[in-house]
């Protein structure tokens, strides 16, 4: 029994003793510490070993498979209780977390013993930092100002593409010309109405009067104002169907006569 | 009949262009050169202080203030005197300019304008083109006919309307 106890004692500190080089290689990498401070690592951990060795106390014999479960949790009864030491206080606590060891030495220490590092990443905070808020500011400079000629545009050139070829797809397929041409501008003006629904009112004379008026005649005034570009698109392209009518009779004059 | 087609429609593209490029360099260069031929009495002085100006402003510009201080004061001083009376001078000529803009531009408007209302008048019972039955119900045809043309065809008085909006949108 007493053989078990003490393989399984080296076997978890040999766990532990990994663990710990694992931990103070990658913080040596991390701040980038030479070769001294590395066998310095070396002796603090073989130093380790040894004060745990020496303060280890025994295991009273108990059945194997009870003393593999309890080998791996904290043993409360290991610890002393003595009447005069105050457990309140953290400092002489046997509960105090080790500070004082290399691989577990603070987040804030990282800067102070390696400038350089700290210089790097400042400068990716600033450099990320200045990228977001050009970004922010471009796009909110850029596109209040290029989406409403453009969208203008769009608009003003997909009605004058549409009834063109609405014309000539009714003057060429013997169609007639009315019902087509009102079926299209339905369906152009209802797009352009959905987009059109969360732009602000348009500024013109009548807009300028209807904000003079009191509230009953300048709503009045200002809901008739915004139905005004729809009809001047109306009559845009009622001019555009007989301007593309007078082409095609003029290129193709044998369907008339 | 087909040539007002085109006809009218280079003519509304040539108006468009024109006042939307020429009409005011137009406008500028005939009043620059009745300026130079004029004998108006204000506006030969308004030149002549305008040269004498623009020539102490260059040998005042030429002359340094700390070497040549006391040459430099007489050009300041006497460039500041010239300045005073030519916007005295100016008030003047600048009504003057006003008044030929307008007037040049009220001539051009009703040259072009009237030129094609002319022809839109004189034409007004002439067919630009005839639209086949299939296409538009008999009100439409007659509409598009008005003023005075022939039932089934295309008036010059709608047929200029519709190119001049059409090129406007365009353009």
């Amino acid at each position: 029994m007493s053989t078990a106890s003490e393989q399984a004692r080296l076997r978890r500190e040999r766990r532990l003793n990994k663990i710990k080089q694992g931990g103070a290689s990658r913080i040596n990498q991390i701040l980038g510490q030479n070769s001294d401070d590395s066998q310095s690592d070396v002796r603090a951990t073989a130093s380790e070993e040894a004060v745990h060795s020496e303060t280890a106390t025994p295991v009273t014999p108990m059945s194997s498979g009870f003393m593999e479960k309890r080998d791996d949790t904290f043993n409360a009864d290991q610890v002393e209780y003595l009447p005069s030491q105050d457990y309140h206080n953290l400092e002489s606590s046997p509960f105090k977390l080790q500070c004082d060891s290399p691989y577990n030495v603070p987040p804030e220490n990282m800067f102070n013993q390696n400038p350089d590092f700290a210089n790097f990443f400042q400068a990716m905070l600033q450099s990320a930092k200045e990228g977001s808020d050009t970004n922010f500011q471009g796009e909110n400079e850029q596109i209040p100002q290029a989406t409403a000629p453009l969208k203008n545009l769009v608009e003003k050139y997909a009605h004058l593409l549409a009834i063109s070829i609405v014309v000539i797809v009714c003057y060429f397929k013997h169609l007639p010309l009315l019902p087509w041409t009102f079926t299209v501008e339905a369906c152009l003006f209802s797009i352009q109405f959905v987009l059109d629904r969360n732009n602000g009112p348009s500024y013109s004379l009548l807009a300028s009067l209807a904000s003079q008026l009191p509230p009953p005649y300048g709503a009045m005034i200002r809901h008739t104002t915004s139905y005004v570009p729809y009809f001047t698109q109306l009559i845009t392209d009622a001019c555009m169907t007989i301007f593309a009518l007078g082409l095609c009779c003029y290129f193709y004059p044998s369907l008339v006569y | 009949m087909m040539d007002l087609i085109i006809s009218t429609i280079l003519l509304s593209l040539f108006i468009h262009f024109f006042d939307k490029f020429a009409k005011k360099r137009t406008i500028d260069g005939a009043y620059r050169i009745y300026v130079s031929v004029s004998n108006n009495k204000d506006l030969k002085k308004n030149k002549e202080i305008l040269e004498q100006l623009l020539t102490v402003k260059k040998e005042l510009n030429a002359t340094s203030s700390q070497d040549q201080f006391a040459k430099w004061a007489r050009l300041n001083r006497k460039y500041e005197q010239l300045s005073q009376e030519w916007e005295k001078q100016s008030a003047n000529v600048k009504i003057f300019q006003d008044t030929f803009k307008r007037v040049l531009s009220l001539f051009l408007w009703i040259l072009t304008r009237g030129f094609r209302f002319y022809i839109q008048f004189k034409e007004s019972k002439t067919p630009v083109f005839f639209l086949p039955a299939f296409l538009l119900p008999s009100w439409a045809l007659w509409v598009l006919s008005l003023p005075r043309s022939i039932y089934g065809s295309v008036s010059l008085t709608v047929w200029n309307f519709a190119v001049q909006k059409t090129i406007s949108g365009i353009f």
